[in-house]
């Protein structure tokens, strides 16, 4: 899926700039906000995406598409700070931002993006499970009451979620 | 190990395991089964990369989580100005495919809007870019054409002293749009080009505008706002790498 975005925008596909857009700036939008004033943010996820156009020509097929985006978050929002004129920004947001811990984080978000894309690819069902258990932290008990269905489901649901999602990032990454 | 095969046996609740739902008893009898069980084991190696995956996410997803109040806030902001920088939507109705279907856009209207909203963006994005180009060529070409609002000369930095060139700033409403002349800058080596950014001196902050063509010019566009920031325009040499950022050597500078 996302190889297939970075190469058709390599190849001036604006429909596939949309396509990024649309599966990756809420992410890229929360990595920014996550360093940057709110009112800050919207100039900076914009010059990222008119970044990634500008730059097509230089996309890596070989590179993971969501790396080389958050990359580009990550150096925007280290000029923005540098531009800006904050008098004060924490040694928590330098240490996530800047050198070998700020790329490490980068890359996390891009592997969160990733996955999101893997989940948006699952039936519904199984990915209402997988968040509710991730990401709002519920047991799969709890998910049971929560869905009306019964554990047995639940548990069938999750195994045949996580099966198919551990397929479609091992694609991904084989692709790449 | 052994593979069980046709024999019957009673797979452990290998999700419950990795998200640590089990109690103890289980967890140590799903262990001992694991160690000879070739089938289980390899359906656990089969779930573990999504398993990691989503544990890394939802780390991530905690760090950057915003309270829904500042969120919807500030998607509502988002919304309000980017429509408000859009340019003359009429060629979108011919460039802009429709948006396919999306999960967030199918939970509320609020998420639909928010959607398009950034959709439009993007699209402002690309008309900006044609419209923008459009312009300046013609502004280029055309004697009489429209008066910059800026320009330049570009002085050499890295380039031989007989390097030189010329910005030039056109306005069109939102719309801003460069072009640059280049003269006698050297050919580039093979797997190397030249690139336009414009730069702020001041802090350094620097946007790419783009590859310079072989002829050494090129038209350039970019929205007000975002040209407002920025008051040089530069030309590197850059390495055909992969990598985006400036290659740190300049050749050519204009103070606009």
């Amino acid at each position: 899926m996302t190889g297939s975005i970075a190469s058709r925008i390599a190849l001036d596909d604006q429909g596939a700039l949309e396509e990024a857009y649309r599966a990756y700036g809420p992410a890229v939008r929360a990595y920014l906000r996550h360093f940057l004033p709110r009112e800050e943010v919207d100039d900076v996820l914009q010059i990222v995406f008119l970044e990634v156009w500008r730059s097509r020509s230089r996309i890596d097929p070989a590179r993971p598409f969501e790396a080389w985006l958050f990359g580009i978050a990550r150096k925007r929002a280290i000029d923005q700070l540098r531009r800006s004129s904050h008098e004060i920004v924490s040694v928590e947001t330098v240490r996530e931002l800047v050198g070998p811990d700020g790329e490490d984080f980068a890359d996390r978000v891009a592997w969160s993006a990733e996955l999101r894309g893997g989940l948006s690819k699952l039936p519904a069902e199984q990915r209402e499970a997988i968040e509710l258990s991730y990401f709002s932290g519920l047991t799969q008990a709890e998910i049971a009451d929560r869905v009306g269905s019964p554990i047995g489901t639940i548990k069938a649901r999750m195994a045949r979620g996580m099966h198919r999602l551990t397929d479609l990032l091992v694609a991904e990454g084989e692709a790449t | 190990m052994t593979d069980h095969g046709s024999v019957e046996h009673e797979s452990p609740d290998l999700v419950g395991l990795l998200t640590g739902e089990l109690p103890r008893d289980q967890t140590l009898a799903a262990a001992r089964h694991l160690e000879g069980c070739a089938k289980c084991a390899h359906e656990l190696a089969d779930i573990v990369v999504a398993h990691a995956a989503l544990r890394s996410s939802s780390r991530v997803s905690g760090l950057l989580e915003e309270d829904e109040e500042d969120v919807e806030t500030a998607a509502q902001h988002d919304g309000d100005r980017m429509t408000a920088l859009l340019p003359p939507l009429s060629p979108l109705d011919t460039t802009t495919p429709e948006a396919g279907p999306h999960p967030e856009t199918d939970r509320s209207g609020g998420a639909t809007r928010r959607q398009r909203a950034r959709l439009l963006a993007v699209a402002a994005i690309l008309v900006l870019l044609v419209v923008g180009s459009v312009i300046a060529i013609s502004a280029g070409s055309g004697r009489g054409g429209p008066t910059p609002v800026a320009s330049a000369a570009l002085q050499p930095i890295e380039a031989p002293t007989s390097a030189s060139g010329s910005v030039s700033v056109f306005a069109d409403g939102a719309t801003r749009s460069l072009t640059v002349e280049t003269h006698q800058l050297p050919q580039p080596a093979p797997q190397r080009f030249y690139e336009v950014w414009l730069l702020d001196p001041t802090t350094r902050k620097m946007l790419p505008m783009g590859v310079l063509s072989p002829s050494g010019g090129g038209n350039y566009s970019v929205s007000a706002g975002i040209m407002a920031g920025y008051s040089a325009v530069d030309v590197s040499l850059q390495s055909n790498d992969g990598d985006p950022a400036h290659s740190e050597t300049s050749v050519l500078r204009a103070q606009l």
